[in-house]
């Protein structure tokens, strides 16, 4: 009997729990074999670059919590250094510090919960358990530094909305002190289990010729062997004054997009560390009376304070005409801010270069050939989050 | 002139004209920060925050007071001069309340502008502040003194601009207020002016206060005012569908006004928020209404009218259209009657007056318009000003002549029967018995002839047209006027002597002379005037009829007439009745209708059955009103749109709830024949609609659909009114036209005639009146029944703002004439006349002549109609309604 | 690693084993996980919960009703209408947060020049309808009332 062999189109998403959101891709399969794959995008648009056209440059802060929703931290951060720059900033030291603290600390929740969803994807769901354990005690020190949980609107243009505490500081040491130990647990859960490493090694291969040209960033370009790291390519906040390594991959499979990841949080500690040991006393916030706002007991105390106060949140402070774009090391890899002012006090265009919109592009490249089940293994390893994705 | 080059913070600037830095720095896009400083008042130079650097000078200078001159190089922020403003600034804030949070100016305040741009960021005062108690004495603003920055621009503009002299400024140093003279606000008249330009929050408004914040604001719309024909420009700012308030130009740039406005625009704007609006449609079923919905009370409509039509014919219908009504709602009406209905029975409330001045200006010049702009008078070196308050009526027309006045020392002849508030500002009054208006300006013209002050070069091109003016003026000697008008001999001569010899001089009339007996001769006599003087075609000459309400220019222009087509073509004219039928593809009706005194008459003889009335109050508007009401009474079938429950509406068999000028877009036409676009601030009101929407609405169930958005009704008043022509939504979005519009040069015509004027168009002649002495024996006082500036009828007794300064109706009475009838201020009185009476207390007023009687028109309690009787002007058919003679009692 | 021990490991499948031994050892850790809603959370004070409105020791309102707050919103979920009291004082006719557009920011307290406003550890704001999430001014005054003295979200 003779057989025919048709490709057939197979839609998954964007109600899939491995689509990491609202992704939907469609599929052109042979077989169980990918021949083409095309996400296609938007189910999360909100509109943030528009929005911000409408806003005052302080109002924007807590839209950019809302792209990546897991590492709210990184994007205040990002955008204010980008205003900060158009408009001539210097941000107290201890600023710059506490900065990189939750920095890092974001960067160590957003890995925690790749990992967990990257695994549980793959079929390692105890991991997620173990992960969601340490997550949820960084929640609770975001909660305790700014109030909030996820979106914590921390990072303000001109410094930090406010001082971390004592309590915080020994929570936070208490946490580092333990935290590398787990690291080591969830290693002990997948990193040499055969399973695991069967659906990981070989996988989704990009070379680091290939990395670059498709303008990868972040763990996805490093998992191919390419050293840049922005944090220390342009350092920004206090990234000078710490030492770290860059982790690196070398074949540029998932596996090693995985290992890299997991390293970047044992250097993330390292940093937090060495924070909590130089950061010093005094301000967090710029001593700039037409941008920060003043103390809260000076504000009903004399007019001249009132009056600044007054404009600055009826008003906003103006940006002087300009455009500047700033990258910063997040998560998912290189976060820009394109900011055109007009002079105003609120931005002309504001562009988000987001990394998980960029990576996800070279999806398709990485499934081809492979198999179905290997798609999920290479969403997770690009960590996307649909909420950049689509802004 | 020779142009002068500066440099200002680097950038080279080229001025056709020495002005001064702020000024400069202005045209580059440069602010320099000022309190005191504005470009329409005189130079203070008192607030020191304008200091600029300029090069060679050893100390900052103020930008407001230093004229540029060539070469000279300007820093307008470098150190030294943030330095100096910092230091005013911590002086301005030295005894500055702390109080931005509860102030109403907060988030709009100059002061906390600079104060954030330039000021210390704390203060180094630790001692008391000043205190000085809130002023309430006025009952629509509140005087802070605290906050005040001592610019003086409240007093220089109250001075300057509003001529009224209220604010001064009292005591010295630290406790300088600005106060009006010893608390008296009796000259007041609450334009507001010093509101709009306290840079900080020292002057408020009452009405605003602790209501609103700038970032409250949804919708800002500049519009048009809806109350007099002047058509101010104005912002209006809503909040969730409630206006907030009315701004007004800063930059004093904008529109006919450019930027002034009177106590009606600023303060009369709550009246689309009335919780008496109307909000579904009426229809009278026993002679009760009763709520019905739009497509039962439109089919209802349209049924009777249909009916009536049929069972008597289309001229037993008519209607009228009164003057808070767009150009194109006009346009909709009329052709609604000439089309759907098939009469010429359509007129506007222009026929109160506005209309004798239009024809005889069509009639002397061959245009139904007024021949200047506004703006113009203030360039004029005489200003007659016969027959019309300007500082009431048209009070920014007021403020043009006062400028002439004021800035220009123009000479103003203010001639009127009655109480008229310009007669501080003028250098002649005279002061005429109602009723010989005709005399007066015929003794005028006499004057001018006999002394030979008219223009010779003028008169050689025109022998004819000179010769007839001469010939009929020839009987009005300065002694045969004197004894008509009870004005001395002299006075007249002097007039004459000073009109004629300024140049340009300019005349500006009203009601005093269109709604007289003769109305149109009257006007007619004041055109010749104008003509034989050689002003016309000039700017700051001309003659400026003024017209009472916001829409009456615009609905005369577009043809709700009924002798009229649109752009004033002749019904008559068959040719042009064949050009409109062929546009709107329907047989027009060639007989002229009747005008709304005619149709109420008519309708007393049972003739007319049927009107439509659209936004007019006739039965409060028109004199006579026990008659009015009673012929209203006797049709088969009223209809009426309006916003409120108006004496008309309640007369009605279906009432039509209207939209109000802030719920929809159209375009005015003002006095000048500005044509401006009112744009939507809020969403429409309960179940309000358009006035245009509901009658193309009835249009269309009578079997002739009708486009009724106010663009698409524009663009086909450009194809069928040929005086719009090239008006378009697009070429008024630029702040209005003056029609007629010059598509090749892109602008509207300022000044009418300024190629020549070859005289009369036609040779129409009437006769001026020949005063019939109005006051007897029986009637010994006249009474002159007009608006206050603080009123115009039914919008603004919903209004709070005005109701707050004039709460009600006063009799104005010559102190002589009171003490003579023993009544005292505030005493009720009887004024009673051939037709009725009227009860109201008296109010003694200086300003109003011996043996007059001042009725305000507005009230709904004091309908002045009562005294009057209909009697229509044969020319014009207008109601003679503006003098009655009365009798007056105490009470 | 040597061929042998890689070929032993992989035959007594000893990673899967040491992954289990760690599962084993944490059977007998404390729990991590709460019953909520039986166990609720312990909120630090500047949590940025519901917000809530202060008194005076003397109990009268301390909000000015300047509309700071309403202005610094990003969401524009404040509403706050105004009018003037017979004594010229600024009265509050209609204070509002629609909670269901709140980010939760704290903007709107840095913002108030006053203090009137705050947050507090309110968490749980789940509800049925959407009309019982339009907070009025008696609601943040009552949610003030509930934590007078105790320390709240300042800045």
């Amino acid at each position: 009997m003779a057989t025919t062999s048709k490709e057939i189109t197979v839609n998954m998403g964007p109600q899939h729990p491995s689509t990491h959101g609202v992704l939907r891709l469609i599929l052109e399969l042979d077989g169980e074999t990918v021949v083409s794959c095309a996400p296609h995008l938007g189910y999360l648009h909100r509109g943030s670059e528009k929005l911000a056209e409408n806003r005052t440059y302080q109002q924007i802060v807590p839209l950019t919590d809302r792209f990546d929703y897991l590492s709210c931290g990184n994007n205040n951060l990002a955008y204010a250094i980008a205003v900060e720059k158009l408009m001539g900033i210097e941000v107290p030291e201890r600023a710059d510090y506490l900065r990189t603290i939750v920095a890092e600390l974001s960067r160590i929740s957003s890995h925690l919960l790749w990992l967990a969803t990257h695994a549980a994807d793959i079929g390692a769901v105890t991991v997620l358990l173990y992960t969601l354990r340490e997550r949820e005690e960084i929640l609770e020190l975001f909660e305790l530094l700014t109030g909030a949980r996820l979106t914590v609107s921390y990072v303000n243009i001109g410094g930090v909305r406010r001082d971390a505490t004592p309590e915080f500081i020994a929570r936070c040491k208490d946490f580092m002190s333990r935290f590398p130990a787990k690291i080591d647990d969830y290693d002990t859960l997948i990193m040499e289990n055969r399973i695991f490493v069967g659906r990981t090694k070989g996988i989704g291969i990009i070379s680091y010729d290939e990395a670059i040209d498709w303008g990868l960033t972040g763990g996805s370009l490093r998992g191919s062997g390419v050293d840049y790291d922005l944090r220390k390519a342009a350092p920004y906040a206090a990234y000078d004054r710490v030492e770290f390594d860059v982790p690196l991959g070398k074949t540029g499979d998932v596996y090693d997009r995985y290992i890299i990841r997991v390293e970047e949080m044992r250097q993330s500690v390292r940093i937090i560390n060495q924070c909590f040991r130089d950061m010093p006393d005094g301000p967090v916030k710029a001593d700039i009376p037409t941008v920060s706002l003043p103390p809260k007991d000076r504000v009903m105390a004399d007019i001249e304070t009132l009056a600044h106060h007054f404009v600055l949140v009826s008003k906003g402070f103006t940006v002087a005409p300009g455009e500047v774009y700033v990258g910063c090391e997040v998560p998912k890899g290189e976060l820009g801010f394109y900011i055109v002012s007009d002079g105003s006090s609120s931005p002309l265009r504001m562009k988000v270069r987001s990394p998980s919109f960029v990576n996800l592009q070279c999806l398709p490249r990485m499934v081809k050939g492979h198999m179905i089940a290997d798609i999920v293994s290479c969403i997770g390893s690009i960590d996307i989050v649909l909420g950049e994705v689509d802004r | 002139m020779k142009t002068i080059n500066v440099v200002i913070n680097g950038i080279p600037v080229q001025l056709e004209r020495p002005m001064n830095i702020v000024e400069a720095a202005k045209r580059v896009g440069i602010h320099v920060p000022h309190f005191c400083y504005h470009k329409e008042l005189t130079i203070y130079a008192g607030c020191r925050i304008c200091m600029v650097e300029v090069k060679g000078k050893p100390r900052p200078v103020a930008g407001c007071s230093t004229i540029m001159s060539d070469g000279m190089e300007v820093f307008t922020e470098s150190e030294k001069v943030i330095a100096a403003r910092k230091g005013v600034l911590e002086l301005q804030l030295l005894h500055h309340p702390l109080d931005c949070p509860v102030c109403d100016k907060g988030g709009e305040c100059a002061l906390q502008d600079y104060a954030f741009k330039y000021g210390a960021a704390q203060t180094r005062f630790i001692e008391n502040k000043r205190l000085i108690p809130v002023n309430y004495n006025n009952p629509l603003l509140e005087r802070n003194m605290e906050r005040c920055v001592s610019c003086k621009r409240c007093v220089r503009i109250c001075a300057e601009i509003q001529g009224d002299w209220v604010l001064s400024d009292m005591n010295r140093g630290s406790r300088v207020t600005m106060e009006s003279f010893c608390g008296d606000e009796s000259e007041c008249v609450h334009c507001g002016h010093c509101l709009s330009n306290c840079p900080v929050g020292a002057i408020q408004s009452r009405l605003y206060k602790h209501v609103g914040r700038p970032w409250y604001v949804d919708t800002e719309a500049e519009t048009i005012c809806p109350y007099c024909a002047d058509g101010c420009t104005m912002t209006l700012q809503t909040r969730e569908d409630k206006v907030l308030r009315v701004v007004s130009d800063e930059t004093y740039s904008k529109g006919a006004n450019r930027g002034s406005l009177c106590v009606r625009g600023r303060f009369g704007y709550d009246f689309p928020n009335s919780n008496e609006r109307l909000t579904t449609p009426l229809v009278k079923k026993d002679g009760y209404f009763v709520e019905s919905n739009w497509d039962e009370a439109v089919a209802h409509v349209a049924k009777r009218l249909s009916e009536i039509k049929s069972a008597a014919g289309p001229d037993a219908i008519g209607a009228v259209i009164g003057g808070r009504n767009t150009n194109e709602e006009a346009y909709l009406l009329q052709k609604f009657m000439r089309t759907a209905v098939g009469t010429n029975n359509i007129d506007n409330m222009a026929r109160m007056g506005h209309i004798n001045a239009l024809n005889a200006l069509e009639a002397a010049f061959g245009v139904a318009g007024s021949t200047n702009q506004i703006k113009d008078i203030a360039q004029a070196k005489a200003v007659l000003l016969i027959g019309n308050d300007a500082a009431t009526e048209n009070p920014i027309t007021g403020l043009a002549i006062k400028k002439a006045v004021l800035k220009g020392g123009a000479k103003l002849i203010v001639a009127d029967a009655g109480r008229n508030m310009m007669t501080k500002h003028s250098s002649q009054r005279l002061t005429y018995r109602a009723g010989s208006e005709g005399e007066l300006v015929m003794g005028l013209i006499n004057a001018v002839f006999a002394t030979n002050m008219h223009d010779a070069d003028l008169e050689a091109k025109n022998t004819s047209v000179f010769d007839k003016v001469r010939a009929k003026a020839g009987k009005y000697t300065p002694a045969y006027v004197s004894e008509k008008t009870g004005i001395p001999a002299e006075d007249i001569k002097r007039a004459a002597t000073v009109f004629a010899n300024a140049k340009p001089a300019t005349i500006v009339f009203g009601k005093g002379i269109t709604a007289t007996a003769d109305g149109f001769g009257k006007s007619l006599a004041l055109a010749d005037l104008a003509f034989i003087t050689g002003n016309v075609g000039k700017p700051g000459g001309g003659i400026n009829p003024m017209a009472s309400k916001a829409g009456e220019q615009g609905a005369c222009d577009v043809g709700a007439l009924p002798d009229r087509l649109p752009g004033y073509r002749k019904v008559s004219s068959a040719e042009d009745r064949k050009r409109l039928g062929g546009l709107w593809k329907s047989e027009l009706p060639e007989n002229p209708g009747m005008t709304v005194g005619e149709m109420v008459e008519a309708a007393g003889a049972g003739k007319l059955q049927a009107m439509y009335v659209v936004g007019a109050n006739l039965a409060y508007e028109l004199p006579d009103t026990k008659n009015t009401v009673e012929y209203l009474k006797k049709l088969k079938f009223l209809v009426v749109h309006d916003i409120f429950m108006s004496e008309t509406a309640q007369l009605a068999d279906v009432v039509f709830p209207a939209a109000t000028f802030a719920e929809k877009s159209g375009t005015f036409t003002n006095s000048e024949r500005r044509v401006q676009r009112i744009a939507p601030a809020m969403k429409l009101q309960g179940g309000a609609r358009p006035d245009g929407e509901i009658i193309a609405a009835v249009s269309a169930k009578m079997g002739r659909p009708m486009d009724w958005e106010p663009a698409v009704v524009m663009e086909k008043i450009s194809v069928s009114t040929p005086i719009y022509a090239g008006i378009t939504y697009d070429t008024l979005a630029g702040g209005g036209v003056q029609w007629p519009y010059y598509e090749e040069m892109k602008s509207g015509t300022a000044v009418l005639h300024a190629e020549g004027v070859t005289g009369r168009a036609d040779n129409t002649d009437a006769g001026v009146g020949e005063g019939a002495a109005l006051a007897g024996k029986v009637f010994p006082f006249v009474a002159d029944i007009t608006v206050s500036l603080y009123h115009s009828g039914t919008t603004t007794r919903r209004t709070r703002g005005p109701n707050m300064v004039v709460g009600k109706a006063l009799a104005g009475m010559n102190p002589s004439d009171a003490s003579g009838l023993g009544i005292a201020d505030g005493d009720t009185v009887v004024v009673r006349s051939s037709t009725g009476e009227l009860r109201l207390p008296a109010s003694i007023d200086k300003a109003v002549p011996s043996g007059v009687v001042h009725i305000p028109a507005h009230f709904a309690d004091v309908c002045a109609g009562t005294i009057t009787g209909l009697v229509l002007d044969p020319a014009g058919k207008t109601p003679v309604a503006r003098y009655w003679p009365v009798a007056v009692t105490k009470a | 690693m040597s061929g042998l021990e890689k070929f032993i490991k992989t035959i007594f499948f000893w990673e899967i084993l040491k992954g289990m031994k760690l599962t084993f050892k944490t059977m007998f850790d404390k729990p991590v996980t709460r019953l909520y809603p039986k166990e609720k959370p312990v909120v630090p004070p500047v949590s940025r919960g519901l917000h809530a409105l202060r008194r005076h020791p003397n109990g009268k309102e301390m909000c000015i009703a300047c509309g700071l707050c309403a202005a610094y919103c990003p969401t524009r979920c404040i509403n706050i209408r105004t009018s003037e009291n017979p004594d010229h004082s600024k009265a509050i006719d209609v204070y509002e947060i629609e909670i269901l557009k709140c980010l939760f920011c704290g903007y709107c307290v840095e913002a108030c020049p006053v203090r009137a406003l705050t947050m507090t550890q309110e968490y749980e704001l789940a509800s049925y309808t959407r009309e019982s999430l339009l907070y009025t001014k008696a609601m943040l005054l009552a949610n003030g009332d509930r934590y007078v003295g105790k320390e709240t979200h300042f800045d």
